[in-house]
């Protein structure tokens, strides 16, 4: 069967991906993800570029415009290479608009973790874990921390608050019970480097933190589904226990100078999210909605890897601003947000 | 309803106030000379003055009064204020108490103007800008920010339903939000052609996901809205900080200078040119909160102050939403227009 009508009748729809770097480069097309390349070379760079950039998800190979240079031919040729290749996706077909709502937590498991290596490939999280990041940086991501741990109150809130399927509620709320007073961890942590709680209070949080929780509040608002697979990524963060006593063993020898008092809270932290078991948070949710539309599981994804972009702002955010500003600021002051730094400007 | 007219000048400084210099000013010293510098415009000080200036420069940080600072450097607070009302004209020096100080809707409206301005100033000082003016911004981040910008618009109809939706004002105040969301409501489509006519087909753009930083100001305007009437009102003042309409004459030259640096653009900054030029027909200078001052419903403190720490915070999703621009688009590999993700079938 010729490869055009073996797509035609699957009816599913090829499209690149969104983490593929598709550029015209050396007189060739390149597609790369990671350290993988693929060049196609010969034709006409420029109208297979335009080629590629519609194969979107929305529209079978018979439907996608194919400029007159490319031919069907080729275009069929090329696209089977990239699915080969891993390149090119193919997503459920405009016939098939339901999913298996446990196939769509398994695909997330499957991106997480790559996701997870994009997220903490962040220069922010190598210098604490190697110490070049400064005092200030530490205090600000603590601090940052602690906003973003009490956030839980007025994130997951507003998930329970508009899901209507008390199926999924129920799980949404057993969770919030489980975590809205965390934030006393990370509080304990802050005094034992000197803060007082009103001084906590009084720093309000960088944006990028504020970014964070009303990605969150907004999904919460949009999809509950959207909501869950946000917080399944932010648990699988934590997932890996190794990786965070490690973790938390370089921090306590680069920044904790009392014996353990501003690190051992966020230890425990850990310690008793792992007894409740979050882990398997999101399968138990979608096990409440056995099928879901194929454009909702579209957005729960998209949703998540905002999520991930949002989180990568949150450590640009607390490395620039941390790095020239004091995490505490003086009272009713407003907050220096990346102004020059003044000292070092002036040349005499 | 009867209408006075506020003064819109900005209250002059006090023996108490606490001033707060543009962050973004460039500074430097050559012998005897002290110069403070923006992108359109230089103050020098010599002598006695160029000392004081130095000096006070790393102070002025918005949390020490003017009479503290006096004393601190010796000087009387006169000596400060000659110092510091004339870069206070020209919006480059805040007085960051004055919300607490302010008496009646005519003080709060003239203040509220110029802690706008300020802000304004430190968003377009950001080194976004700087680029973009100079000519040297990359194909992708000129374009990007045109994508960017499409979103930003286009979220009116997130935050500024919101807005209409969260106003428990009498329904006259309502009315003048709801016009206002409905003048802008379908904005987004200028932009959208603007970008198509740049040669992108139009079902890329509409797909194309926001970047995060995009979504973090969305989602703050969306956070706002829920406030209430002055605190969404605020967020306009910032947008539009010039009380006087802008003369179409010079809309037309500043994005006549941008297409004449960026050609591959042209299209795109003619649909910019076209919104900006319907926001002056459509008066949109005359903001929210101007009316709200001139109108018989008081502003309480507590909304005062609501609408002061909600400028300050926009604005720094305003410098995160230009950085997050620049910052992405600016790498080799960004993808123009984004790709969103999907869920993949099995094969």
């Amino acid at each position: 069967m010729a490869i055009e009508e073996s797509h035609a009748k699957s009816r599913k729809l090829p499209f690149l991906p969104s983490d593929i770097c598709l550029r015209e480069a050396n007189g060739c097309v390149e597609l790369a993800r990671d350290d993988i390349e693929v060049k196609i070379r010969g034709g006409n760079p420029a109208d297979i570029h335009r080629f590629l950039t519609n194969i979107d998800g929305t529209r079978r190979l018979d439907e996608v415009f194919i400029p007159p240079s490319v031919g069907a031919q080729t275009a069929t040729t090329l696209l089977q290479q990239l699915i080969d290749a891993n390149m090119i996706l193919l997503a459920p077909g405009r016939e098939s608009p339901l999913l298996n709502s446990a196939d769509f937590a398994k695909t997330c498991r499957a991106i997480f973790p790559q996701w997870k290596r994009r997220l903490f490939g962040h220069s922010l999280w190598r210098r604490l874990a190697d110490g070049s990041a400064s005092r200030n940086q530490f205090i600000g991501w603590l601090l940052e921390n602690y906003h973003f741990i009490e956030g839980v109150t007025i994130r997951m809130s507003v998930v329970i608050a508009h899901c209507r399927h008390a199926g999924m509620r129920k799980h949404f709320v057993k969770h919030f019970a489980e975590e809205f007073d965390h934030h006393h961890f990370f509080m304990r942590s802050l005094k034992a480097l000197g803060l007082s709680e009103a001084e906590v209070f009084a720093q309000p949080p960088l944006p990028g933190t504020t970014a964070v929780l009303n990605h969150m509040r907004d999904c919460g608002r949009s999809d509950p589904l959207c909501y869950a697979a946000c917080s399944a990524f932010l648990e699988s963060t934590g997932a890996d226990r190794g990786a965070a006593k490690q973790f938390f063993a370089q921090l306590l020898g680069h920044y904790d100078n009392r014996g353990g008092e501003v690190i051992n809270p966020m230890i425990d932290h850990v310690g008793l999210d792992e007894d409740y078991g979050h882990a398997g948070f999101l399968e138990k949710l979608c096990n409440e909605v056995p099928h879901i539309e194929v454009s909702r599981a579209d957005a729960a994804l998209q949703a998540a890897l905002t999520l991930v972009e949002t989180l990568e702002f949150w450590a640009t955010d607390i490395e620039r601003h941390y790095a020239v500003q004091s995490p505490i600021m003086a009272p009713e002051a407003p907050r220096l947000y990346r102004g020059l730094q003044r000292g070092a400007q002036v040349n005499a | 309803m009867p209408e006075h007219q506020p003064s819109m000048s900005a209250p002059t400084l006090l023996a108490t106030s606490r001033p707060l210099l543009n962050p973004m000013l460039e500074m430097s010293a050559n012998g005897d000379v002290f110069t403070l510098e923006t992108r359109d415009a230089e103050w020098s000080y010599k002598g006695d003055s160029a000392t004081l200036m130095r000096q006070l420069a790393q102070r002025l940080r918005g949390d020490t009064e003017i009479t503290v600072l006096a004393r601190e450097f010796g000087v009387s607070d006169q000596s400060i204020f000659n110092l510091l009302t004339p870069l206070r004209e020209e919006n480059l020096v805040l007085d960051a108490n004055w919300v607490g100080r302010a008496d009646g809707a005519d003080q709060f409206a003239g203040a509220f103007v110029a802690e706008c301005r300020f802000w304004s100033q430190v968003i377009y000082a950001q080194p976004f800008w700087n680029t973009v003016l100079s000519g040297a911004a990359g194909r992708n981040v000129v374009l990007g920010w045109g994508m960017e910008f499409t979103h930003f618009v286009d979220a009116a109809n997130e935050y500024m339903a919101a807005g209409v939706a969260y106003c428990r004002d009498n329904p006259t105040i309502r009315e003048w939000v709801a016009r206002h969301y409905v003048e802008e409501a379908d904005h987004a489509v200028i932009f959208l052609n603007g970008l198509e006519n740049c040669g992108f087909e139009r079902r890329q753009l509409l797909n194309a996901p926001p970047l995060a930083t995009t979504r973090a100001l969305i989602n703050f305007l969306n956070e706002t809205a829920i406030l209430g009437t002055v605190a969404y009102s605020a967020v306009f003042s910032l947008m539009q900080p010039s009380v006087e309409p802008v003369a179409p004459g010079a809309i037309k030259q500043f994005y006549g200078q941008l297409s004449g640096q960026y050609p591959f653009a042209k299209p795109m900054f003619d649909a910019y040119c076209r919104h900006a030029l319907i926001d002056v027909e459509l008066e949109h200078e005359q903001t929210l909160i101007s009316r709200l001052c001139r109108s018989p419903r008081s502003i309480t403190p507590q909304e005062a102050a609501s609408a002061v720490r909600v400028v300050r915070a926009l604005a720094e999703h305003f410098i995160v939403f230009f950085e997050g621009i620049a910052d992405y688009y600016g790498c080799s590999d960004a993808q123009f227009p984004r790709r969103a993700v999907k869920y993949a079938a099995a094969p």
